[in-house]
């Protein structure tokens, strides 16, 4: 039996592979810029953080992703949508192999996908017009 | 484990700059710390076909595919008979808005023609739903008997995109048919695809056969064999149906299974009434003991990096778990809980143990680490026993007997599967009763 890749979907994957080796140093950034960064407290974003996890579908046992920390940017608009494409921060703390890093960002850009609309009040737009959400599951999360 | 490339000196100012300024243009972070343990929902469509034929070979792989990935906790398959669109519709591109209604995130396509030489050539794309895009392709060109197989490695294909991890669906098992009284049991060395598929005997019967392992490198199975009531271990191809003994002990020789690397058997071997492990080197067919102690020493199970191995002894007075360094040094006991444990394996990602338990007339099959902590209970019943690791280290295969009569005899014994949560206890379907499954290694593609 012969087995190839459609030329086309290497070079997509190769793309997206050196995308993701370009986040990873910027994550160091962005983590560090996170320190103290609040949980979400206000009724509005406990219901947004009860939504988007209701909707995100990683593979719980693929490695270790407790060691993967993916921060998306989220430009919003006052219907809930998602503006743009969400600009995406990766760190890989716990050495995982390209393809569980790559599957586990797949499931956040499905998770803000499928999320959408957001349960936000438009008459609040102002305070939530840019969303960063950092996915990172906690060790025993879901297990 | 492979590693991220690094970066070129742009991309860094890049993320230093974008580093210092996204977070101070957030107006709400909010950390997403656990996630939905649904299972994914997932769509395969029959793989299109202009002929007859080519659509019922695409039917055929699609249903190999759909049945794959039902079986697993991670996914759940989409009735097919909620499809808005047919094979022949997805052909070049889905359109995704007929598939986001039903929830599908992930979507199998794919084609089958036959080609002017026979051959039977297969597209398979795995697309994205909700972003619109694809994630996977393979083309793979074979022979039409090949369809079921093509369906496993599209399975494997779509599970690696998706988790990020190998699969486990294009692989065999071999394990112990029997049938016959409890008195005159006649146990047949037997191999199957993972989904009980092409299920064939290796041996007639004739001799009793025992602890059937697999090569991880090569098709090849060891196993214990009563042959004129003197128990040896024997290596079988299966590709030939060829098999030889491994070598003529002055004792009994038991519970062999392979070196990480297919060149080396371990074995228990008992002379003298004592029993203790032993490697053989395939090439040289030159032994070494390993173990010197006068308890029983015996299952031992190699860490996938061959620098280890798991054995079960009863040195301390009970039956427990121990490691020890390859060459028989360093032994340390892991397991100090209630009950007594047998037939310890090394998953193949070397995180965990899998043992058999029996505390109090039960038998359990967990899983412990290395280092002895973590003990967890996956199964209990009347009677499990001899877990065996997919080659990804997801799930175990064991099998469990049903108490016949009032002494425990006559009851069927038939293999099970467990994911390594604890979920998805299944029955793995086979024509007579069956024991002692072993799993293959992912069987190797010609490129």
């Amino acid at each position: 039996m012969t087995v190839c890749s459609p030329g086309q979907a290497d070079r997509r994957a190769a793309t997206s592979l050196a995308l993701l080796a370009g986040v990873i140093m910027l994550a160091g950034c962005s983590t560090l810029g996170l320190q103290g960064a609040n949980e979400a407290s206000l009724p509005h974003e406990q219901a947004l953080k009860a939504h988007v996890t209701g909707h995100w579908t990683p593979d719980l046992y693929s490695g270790d992703p407790a060691g993967i920390i993916v921060t998306a940017r989220l430009e919003m608009n006052p219907d809930g949508t998602v503006a743009d494409e969400p600009v995406l921060s990766i760190a890989n703390n716990g050495g995982q192999t390209d393809a569980i890093v790559q599957a586990y960002v797949d499931s956040v850009r499905q998770a803000i996908t499928r999320s959408q609309p957001f349960p936000l009040s438009a008459d609040d737009h102002a305070d939530w017009r840019i969303i960063e959400l950092r996915f990172n599951l906690k060790e025993d999360s879901g297990k | 484990m492979k590693h991220l490339n690094p970066v070129s000196p742009m991309l860094l100012c890049l993320a230093l700059l974008f580093g210092a300024l996204a977070p101070a243009q957030a107006q709400l972070r909010i950390d997403i710390t656990s996630a939905s343990i649904d299972p994914l929902p997932v769509a395969v469509t029959d793989l299109h076909g202009e002929t007859q034929t080519t659509r019922e070979l695409g039917r055929e792989i699609a249903e190999v595919v759909r049945g794959n990935l039902s079986r697993t906790s991670i996914f759940r398959l989409i009735n097919p008979a909620a499809y808005l669109e047919g094979p022949e519709d997805v052909l070049v591109r889905p359109n995704f808005t007929n598939w986001r209604p039903l929830d599908a995130q992930a979507l199998a396509t794919g084609n089958v023609r036959i080609e002017s030489d026979g051959q039977l050539r297969t597209e398979f794309r795995l697309w994205d739903v909700f972003g619109g895009s694809q994630l996977t392709g393979l083309v793979f060109r074979t022979t039409p008997e090949n369809a079921r197989r093509i369906g496993h490695i599209i399975s494997d294909a779509i599970y690696k995109r998706l988790t990020g991890e190998e699969g486990y669906f294009d692989t065999r098992v071999v394990y112990i048919a029997e049938s016959g009284p409890p008195d005159r049991r006649v146990k047949r060395l037997a191999i199957m695809d993972q989904d009980s598929a092409n299920h064939r005997d290796l041996t007639d019967g004739r001799n009793l056969v025992l602890t059937p392992r697999f090569s991880p490198t090569q098709q090849v199975v060891t196993y214990m064999s009563y042959v004129g009531n003197q128990p040896r271990v024997y290596l079988y191809d299966i590709d030939t149906g060829q098999q030889e003994i491994l070598g003529d002990f002055p004792g009994m020789t038991y519970a062999p299974r392979f070196s990480p690397d297919g060149e080396k058997v371990v074995i228990s071997m008992a002379r003298n009434g004592n029993s203790d492990i032993y490697v053989m080197d395939l090439r040289t067919r030159v032994t070494a003991r390993l173990t010197r102690h006068l308890a029983i020493d015996t299952s031992p199970s190699y860490a996938p990096d061959g620098d280890r191995m798991t054995f079960n002894s009863d040195r301390s007075g009970t039956q427990q778990i121990y490691t020890m360094d390859a060459d028989g040094s360093n032994v340390q006991r892991i397991s100090f809980g209630e009950g007594r444990y047998a037939t310890p394996v090394w998953s193949p990602r070397g995180d965990l143990i899998a043992f058999t338990k029996l505390l109090n007339r039960r038998f359990f099959i967990g899983v412990i680490r290395p280092d002895g902590t973590g003990e967890r209970i996956l199964t209990e019943s009347y009677l499990d026993e001899g877990p065996t690791w997919s080659p990804n280290g997801r799930v175990l295969m064991f099998f469990r007997q049903v108490p016949g009569d009032d002494n425990g005899r006559g009851g069927s014994v038939r293999l099970w599967s467990v994911d390594l949560t604890g979920q998805n206890l299944r029955e793995v379907s086979t024509p007579l009763d069956a024991s002692d499954p072993a799993w293959s290694p992912l069987t190797p593609l010609e490129e």
